[in-house]
């Protein structure tokens, strides 16, 4: 926050973000260490992690910045989706017409949202999300010759590369997180955050609420359907499990364990994702439940303990906290007072230091 | 800011980029096991909505490689994954792949399958289907995939070529003045598609036609419609969640078509038949073959059926029986081909030509160009509940008992 | 005439059901500010519970009910005690929802997914003669009506009169000035939201001599839930009551009229009425906690 514009990009060349940009090149590198099958599935997961972290992203512009708590993103997803798949198969055009319609689609519905958003706040804004996505899920299972019901639509293309979708995703990714920083610092997410803290405070000040709001469902909406058609396009099959509060949790859930209104928030929260994979890979089919069982542990544990998610975790002063646990010493205690560091971070980021000293 | 670096978040941070980048690497260590085994796979749900039949299809495939053994001299491995979603399908199939499975079974539930068909071709494995019906996903040429089971058309056909025969029969009333009913809960409106499909074929228009979202709970409407529509043929194409309910909600109000003939899902299906008997009978239903056909004719069925039931506890359903024998097929067709490679079980399969009656489903095997099984669905099974049984009362290849139309158990 | 009397009846009944199901969201959002996403999850739970009792562990009906009853006031005590404790309604909607995972996914693991159903049979119906036609009413109906709106009158009163009903509500209302009266406010909380469980319990055990038995099956019920509450105005059981019927109701016409669109018709009116009418059809203007 402290930063001016003119000093952004300056600001983001620091060892530390170098060092996390060379630790991406063994990813980048993952097509290459495999030979025949083996790598299909390593793709397949970073492209599936990669979709994840952009959906997280949109889904943190929406609420983690702005602070409207939806609980059907999904539903930009879906759309997307669906709308590639429809101009595909059933109109047979070209698939960057139905992204467009996607974006055009999704952006509609964002503006709804926005919309409605006006008159609701908190809670009520949340239930409406869900009963809007139900709405278009209900409408993707009885609009039969459009939709194809529960089978969904199978599209059929010329065969890709897995590199192709591979290299987008993980562009696609970066340049979205990338953008969500950008944003985070411009003008407009202030007027975000501004709005997330104290929307009457905001408004008594001049910020035009219902603008900012809708600006910012719809950048969420637009860039989620783009996922969703790529995805679709990248699988093949759009059916309604697209719509499912399943998949609208999952990216709430990625956000929010990273660290909801943070840039690295859904990078770090991704590895949800994977760990299903993980389960559902070792553990056997019979136990794949239990991976939602365990998101769900993950979920409550860390809003209980860490509200702020993985990247309010510190370290050192977990370190010093374990060190202090089995040596009481003073030395070690003084430095597990807050970082001041931390401090400066994020937007609302000063409340982890002080919750932890109201908790205990 | 650079003096804080090593004591900041930052270094949390970057061992935690590092473990991301590392984590996928942990997936594909089994790459490589030994290959003096036959592998099979299966994917398909395991949990959610779809689990009954998955597991059911499983345990199915589980029955078939104990029975088979070996192929080749070599030992089976079986894989079950679970996917419930398309994405998931996919990332389960790669998985499979990479540990060296070419030959995949389809499960229950048609989207992990509908998934799987756009990679079979892709990275050459062969996959059989003995579940999936809706066209979109059997009318599609792609090379190594193929359908054992017949696609919901022929169920549409079937039903437009029996229906009318009993109506005639039991009823006494001549297709052109039937009054038909077609019902259908939103998952299963391609079903519904195919019977109207297939009574047009045969001269018949449903006089009445509803179709309603699948979490309906209240049956009352449905029923109270039917009623003043002086329905003679009731079609349902429903699932559990719905089926029963609306059939209890059929008998509450004392409300009995003269003649109910369901497009199979649940109404072949055990959790309808533990309803009771004053619930589920008299209901006539068009499905696979299933163990309660002619056991004479399908051989092996008896003992899968009996097998599945002691090992399992109740007795195994339509997907599971055509699985079962699908799964002998394959293991077949790895023994004709002679070698565990892709493209000579695909020959091998394509030029099967197998009369019926030589395997459990009782159905005959040959594939058209499109890779369906023309011998599916000739004859299929119509069962009627008496009871409290699924006793098979027609075509008369596979029948064990009458049926009685309407409905009267003193006639029993 | 009859068939439409029939169809009517019916719905009010299942709707009468809504306002149940309704009624503990309805407090515990309205009365005591917990946003429970887990509710419907609690729901799918008591009816497998119930199932478990009747069909694994052999007890009688009259048997389970109490039991289910008197776990889920306990259930609802440390849920709030332990997960609860934090007043941001975001936090509770994230921890709820993971509560609501946990439950869904161990239910699919322990039992499956395989619907089921609790009672097998028909159940018994009165039929009368009615203008030329048979009128048929279910006495499971009859009894579903009788039980939630003796539910529900029962909890007002309970609210009015009792020592404890009236503590509940002076703490939701003014909680520093209830503390010193010598209140544990905490301790008060957790007592209201044992209680809302109780009714939750009664609710999840009239849906499963009914319908159908699923792990997903909360997420229906959560929804029609929030409809309920709604279109009553948060907060208010009375009217939840009404509310319930008249979305019975509007269920019914539905599934007469466009079978089809009956999810998209009352989940379209769901959000015309939030945001149109966000305090509701039947209050307006009240405030909230004190209508309950």
């Amino acid at each position: 926050m402290q930063s001016a514009k003119t000093e952004w990009i300056g600001d983001w060349i620091t060892p530390k973000n170098l060092l996390v940009c060379i630790l991406i090149v063994p990813v980048l590198l993952i097509p290459f260490f495999y030979k025949g099958g083996a790598a299909l599935l390593p793709m397949h997961l970073v492209i599936m992690v990669a979709s994840y972290i952009v959906l997280a992203q949109t889904w943190n512009i929406l609420s983690g910045l702005t602070g409207m708590f939806s609980l059907g993103h999904a539903t930009f997803y879906g759309l997307g989706g669906y709308a590639l798949a429809v101009a595909m198969v059933k109109l047979k055009l070209n698939p960057l017409v139905g992204l467009a319609a996607g974006i055009v689609l999704s952006a509609f519905f964002g503006l709804l949202l926005g919309a409605i958003s006006s008159r609701l706040t908190g809670f009520f804004f949340t239930i409406s999300t869900i009963a809007l996505a139900q709405v278009i899920r209900t409408i993707a299972m009885q609009w039969t010759p459009v939709t194809n019901s529960i089978t969904g639509l199978k599209i059929f293309r010329p065969i890709v590369s897995r590199m192709t979708f591979f290299y987008l995703s993980i562009a696609m990714a970066v340049a979205v997180s990338i953008f969500f920083a950008y944003l985070r610092r411009s003008r407009t997410g202030s007027m975000f955050v501004a709005i997330r803290e104290n929307i009457n405070l905001a408004r008594s000040l001049g910020v035009d609420v219902v603008r900012y709001k809708t600006i910012s469902s719809v950048i969420a909406a637009m860039i989620a359907s783009v996922v969703g058609s790529f995805i679709t396009y990248y699988i093949q099959v759009v059916d309604p499990n697209y719509l499912s509060p399943i998949i609208s949790e999952k990216i709430i859930m990625v956000s929010i364990i990273g660290g909801m209104g943070y840039a690295w928030g859904p990078i770090f929260g991704s590895v949800l994702i994977l760990l299903e994979e993980f389960i559902r890979g070792t553990l056997g089919a019979r136990y794949a439940p239990l991976a939602s069982t365990l998101y769900g542990v993950i979920l409550i544990v860390f809003m209980l303990f860490r509200p702020k998610g993985i990247v309010s975790i510190n370290l050192k002063r977990s370190f010093g906290m374990a060190i202090a646990a089995l040596t009481p010493s003073k030395d070690v205690n003084a430095s597990v007072g807050p970082n001041p560091e931390n401090l400066g971070a994020g937007g609302g980021s000063t409340l982890h230091a002080s919750q932890f000293s109201k908790e205990k | 800011m650079k003096r804080g670096f090593l004591r900041s978040r930052w270094c949390v941070i970057s061992a935690l980029a590092l473990l991301l980048s590392v984590v996928p690497f942990v997936f594909v260590e089994a790459a490589h096991a030994a290959d003096d085994v036959i592998r099979i796979g299966v994917i398909g749900p395991l949990t959610g909505a779809y689990a009954f039949g998955g597991n059911e299809v499983k345990n199915a495939i589980a029955l078939a490689v104990e029975k088979r053994g070996t192929v080749l001299g070599k030992k089976i491995e079986f894989e079950a994954a679970d996917a419930t979603d398309a994405s998931q399908a996919i990332s389960e199939f790669e998985r499979l792949y990479a540990k060296g499975y070419r030959v995949f079974m389809g499960s229950y539930g048609s989207f992990a399958d509908f998934a799987v068909q756009g990679v079979v071709d892709e990275y050459g494995a062969v996959m059989m289907s003995a579940a999936g019906w809706a066209n979109e996903f059997t009318d599609n040429k792609i090379k190594n995939y193929f359908h054992w089971t017949p696609r919901v058309a022929v169920f549409g056909t079937r039903m437009g070529e029996y229906m009318p025969q009993y109506a005639e029969k039991y009823l006494g009333i001549k297709k052109e003045n039937l009054r038909v009913a077609l019902i259908w809960n939103a998952n299963y409106e391609y079903v519904a598609i195919a019977a109207r499909d297939g009574l047009k074929a045969a001269g018949i228009t449903p006089v009445f036609e509803e179709g309603y979202p699948l979490d309906r709970k209240d049956f009352t409407a449905l029923v109270a419609n039917l009623q003043s529509n002086k329905i003679d043929v009731l079609i349902p194409c429903q699932g559990s969640v719905d089926g029963v309910p609306f059939r209890k909600k059929m008998v509450e109000m004392g409300y009995e078509a003269p003649m109910l003939f369901a497009m199979g899902l649940i109404y072949d299906q055990p959790d309808f038949g533990a309803q009771g008997a004053e619930v589920v009978d008299g209901c006539l239903v068009l499905s696979y073959t299933h163990p309660f056909i002619k056991r004479d004719n399908a051989p092996g069925l008896e003992e899968f059926a009996e097998g599945y039931k002691a090992k399992y506890g109740w007795y195994p359903l339509t997907h599971a029986t055509q699985t079962y024998s699908a799964t002998l097929f394959m293991l077949d067709m790895i023994e004709k081909a002679g070698a565990y490679d892709a493209d000579k079980i695909r020959e091998a399969i394509e030029s099967a030509d197998i009369p019926k009656g030589q395997y459990p489903n009782y159905w005959g095997v040959k594939f058209d160009e499109y890779h369906r099984n023309v011998g599916a669905g000739d004859p299929l099974a119509v069962g009627q509940w008496q009871k409290g049984e699924l006793v098979t009362v027609g075509t008369d290849e596979i029948k064990v008992g009458e049926p009685i139309i309407p409905w009267d158990p003193s006639k029993l | 005439m009859a068939i439409w009397a029939t169809i009517i009846i019916n719905g009010l009944c299942t709707g009468s059901l809504f306002g149940l199901v309704s009624a503990a969201f309805s407090f515990q959002f309205g009365a005591l500010r917990m946003m429970n996403f887990a509710y419907g999850a609690f729901v799918m739970v008591g009816m497998y519970v119930m199932y478990a009792g009747i069909h694994h562990f052999g007890l009688h009906a009259a048997a389970a009910v109490p039991i289910l009853i008197v776990i889920y006031f306990f259930v609802g005590y440390f849920l709030r005690a332990t997960l609860l404790r934090s007043s941001d309604p975001n936090v509770q909607i994230i921890i709820t929802s993971g509560v609501a995972l946990v439950l869904e996914s161990v239910v699919l693991f322990i039992v499956g997914a395989l619907p089921r159903s609790l009672l097998a049979g028909i159940p018994p119906t009165w039929k009368f003669p009615f203008m030329g036609g048979i009128l048929v009413i279910s006495k499971l109906n009859v009894l579903t009506f009788a039980v939630s709106s003796l539910v529900l009158i029962g909890f007002a009163l309970f609210l009015k009169r009792t020592w404890l009903g009236m503590t509940i509500r002076a703490v939701v209302q003014q909680k520093e000035a209830a503390s010193l009266m010598g209140v544990d406010p905490e301790k008060i909380i957790n007592v209201g939201f044992g209680i809302s469980f109780l009714i939750t319990a009664i609710a999840s055990v009239m849906i499963s001599l009914q319908f159908v038995l699923e792990p997903t099956a909360g997420h229906y019920y959560q929804l029609i839930g929030f409809l309920v509450c709604v279109i009553a105005g948060m907060g208010n059981l009375k009217g939840g009551f009404y509310a319930g019927l008249l979305v019975g109701l509007i269920s019914t016409m539905a599934n007469i009229f466009a079978a089809t669109w009956h999810d998209a018709i009352l989940f379209i009116l769901f959000v015309v009425i939030l945001t149109f009418l966000p305090n509701g059809v039947f209050v307006s203007r009240k405030s909230i906690s004190r209508a309950v």
